[in-house]
């Protein structure tokens, strides 16, 4: 992070570069809230169907992680800091959603909702704080290459790709914050990898139907 | 239009139900006989009243109840049957906005929904393609079998097309359009085509014959089925009955069996704990977590 950057100078450059506050984001090593930022304000014009379909299957990646740290936080395993920010990374995705909802919404829309999805999870994923932290890495792992590679497919409406950037940035922090908790190097990737489109969607294919 | 059903078979159906029921249901039998329709006493199957359905309930429908004659076809070709005054009793289709819109005319009552169900990929066996993905059906030289845009599941296919912005790549592979899923699923099983969308609970009907290829969840499309009592039918406590049969927990059941979804998606609750296992000897359980 450079000498002098408050966080949320660090946040506001959310909407002009992702890839900066990549890096920054992971280096912070704590979840906040949602007080410090705040997503585009007002709805993108008219999207392409190209936006629209991104929007669709980053819907789709919130989604599922919104239902893992549900189930993250109900299996009590996680221990008081893991569970903290088990916590704020919910809010978070829940967060995310509603700004990607409120895109399809405002494209006349209807965006897909948790009723709509049935999740499944490897054996054993929420049996221990080990293996609900693993799943955390795997998953949030798998968001931020999703939003990396929505990125770099390009976005061409330039409110949401703002919104995504910020996003991503967020995805980079809760990746960063279990990679520790996962006795992982915080910050051991300069360049995440991006999954292409089809990528991202057959990995959300894993726990999804 | 395919008929399963005949008229003779419904006789049939009714002379199986008095069998059943025995002197209770003696008048409910001469009712069928004569072409009057009845509804059977005790959970006894319904007669005596022509059901249209959408293709993709062949299988489903008899098993709830085989006392009705069934018509099955395209939710649209059905429809458009009923416009023209087809003796149709209850039609059930593979979409709400159909019903809705005979709903509209006047030509049915308020259509229920009953079932939910997913698209997926059905490839032949062999899979000459090596189709493993939605992606791969915009590979040159894929050839794919779509229904209709008329036909309920033609136009959820085009919706996920949509949904993935996949419309243009995919439907420059399409060599072939289809009035129901039924045929789409045996053009795919003959071999015919590498690919085509059906309903999930179609592929299933076909086990050996075809692979099934996930449509991802977050480019499905919403698909809700509904049914109603045609306005005309002069049938109309039996065909009540059996739109009340299917809403019911044993024809919920049935859907279920084969593979149809709740309207409303049961909660789901992860495994916190390994289970619990039992010792041999002992009545006793234990928590090995």
């Amino acid at each position: 992070m450079a000498p002098g950057l408050t966080r949320s100078q660090l946040l506001s450059c959310g909407a002009r570069g992702g890839a900066t506050l990549l890096v920054g984001g992971s280096a912070l090593g704590v979840l906040a809230g949602s007080a410090q930022g705040a997503p585009p304000s007002g709805a993108p014009g008219p999207l392409s169907a190209a936006d629209l379909a991104n929007a669709r299957l980053l819907i789709g990646a919130e989604l599922l992680m919104i239902d893992f740290y549900t189930n993250a936080l109900a299996a009590k395993h996680l221990d008081r800091g893991a569970q903290a920010d088990a916590g704020l990374a919910l809010v978070n995705e829940r967060e995310h959603y509603d700004y990607l909802a409120f895109v399809l919404t405002s494209a006349g829309l209807e965006p897909l909702s948790a009723a709509e999805v049935d999740f499944s999870y490897p054996a054993r994923s929420y049996y221990s704080a080990a293996s609900v932290v693993g799943l955390a890495v795997t998953l949030e792992t798998l968001a931020l290459g999703t939003y990396l590679g929505v990125a770099a497919a390009g976005l061409a409406d330039p409110a949401l790709a703002g919104g995504v950037a910020q996003i991503t940035a967020n995805e980079a922090q809760h990746l960063s914050v279990f990679s520790q908790r996962a006795r992982q190097p915080a910050f051991h990737d300069a360049f995440p990898a991006p999954l292409t489109i089809a990528e991202a969607s057959d990995a959300l294919d894993a726990y999804t139907s | 239009m395919r008929s399963t059903h005949t008229r003779a078979r419904c006789f049939a159906a009714g002379a199986r139900a008095r069998r059943r029921a025995a002197g209770l249901c003696a008048l409910a039998g001469a009712l069928a006989v004569f072409g009057g329709a009845c509804t059977t006493l005790a959970g006894a199957s319904v007669t005596g009243i022509t059901v249209y359905a959408a293709a993709s309930l062949t299988d489903v429908f008899p098993a709830i109840d085989a006392g009705p004659s069934y018509s099955f076809a395209g939710s649209n070709t059905l429809a458009a049957q009923i416009q023209l005054g087809a003796p149709a009793d209850v039609f059930a289709s593979a979409n709400t906005s159909i019903p809705a819109a005979l709903y509209a005319k006047g030509l049915v009552e308020q259509p229920v929904d009953f079932t939910r169900n997913t698209l997926v990929i059905v490839v032949p066996k062999s899979n000459p393609a090596s189709v493993s993905s939605i992606y791969d059906l915009t590979k040159p030289g894929v050839t794919i079998d779509i229904a209709g845009s008329g036909v309920p599941v033609g136009s959820y296919t085009l919706a996920i097309l949509a949904n993935m912005n996949l419309t243009r790549a995919v439907l420059a592979n399409v060599v072939s359009e289809e009035t129901d899923v039924r045929d789409v699923l045996a053009k795919v099983a003959l071999g015919q085509v590498d690919a085509g969308f059906v309903y999930s609970t179609d592929a299933q009907t076909v086990p050996g014959q075809v692979r099934v290829i996930k449509v991802p969840a977050w480019a499905q499309p919403k698909v809700t089925y509904a049914m109603a009592v045609v306005t005309h039918s002069p049938n109309q406590a039996a065909a009540q009955a059996f739109v009340k049969e299917v809403l019911g927990k044993a024809g919920q059941a049935k859907l279920a069996s084969y593979g149809f979804l709740p309207l409303v998606k049961p909660s789901e609750k992860v495994a916190t704990k390994p289970p619990a296992k039992h010792r041999p000897g002992s009545h006793k359980t234990t928590d090995a977590g």
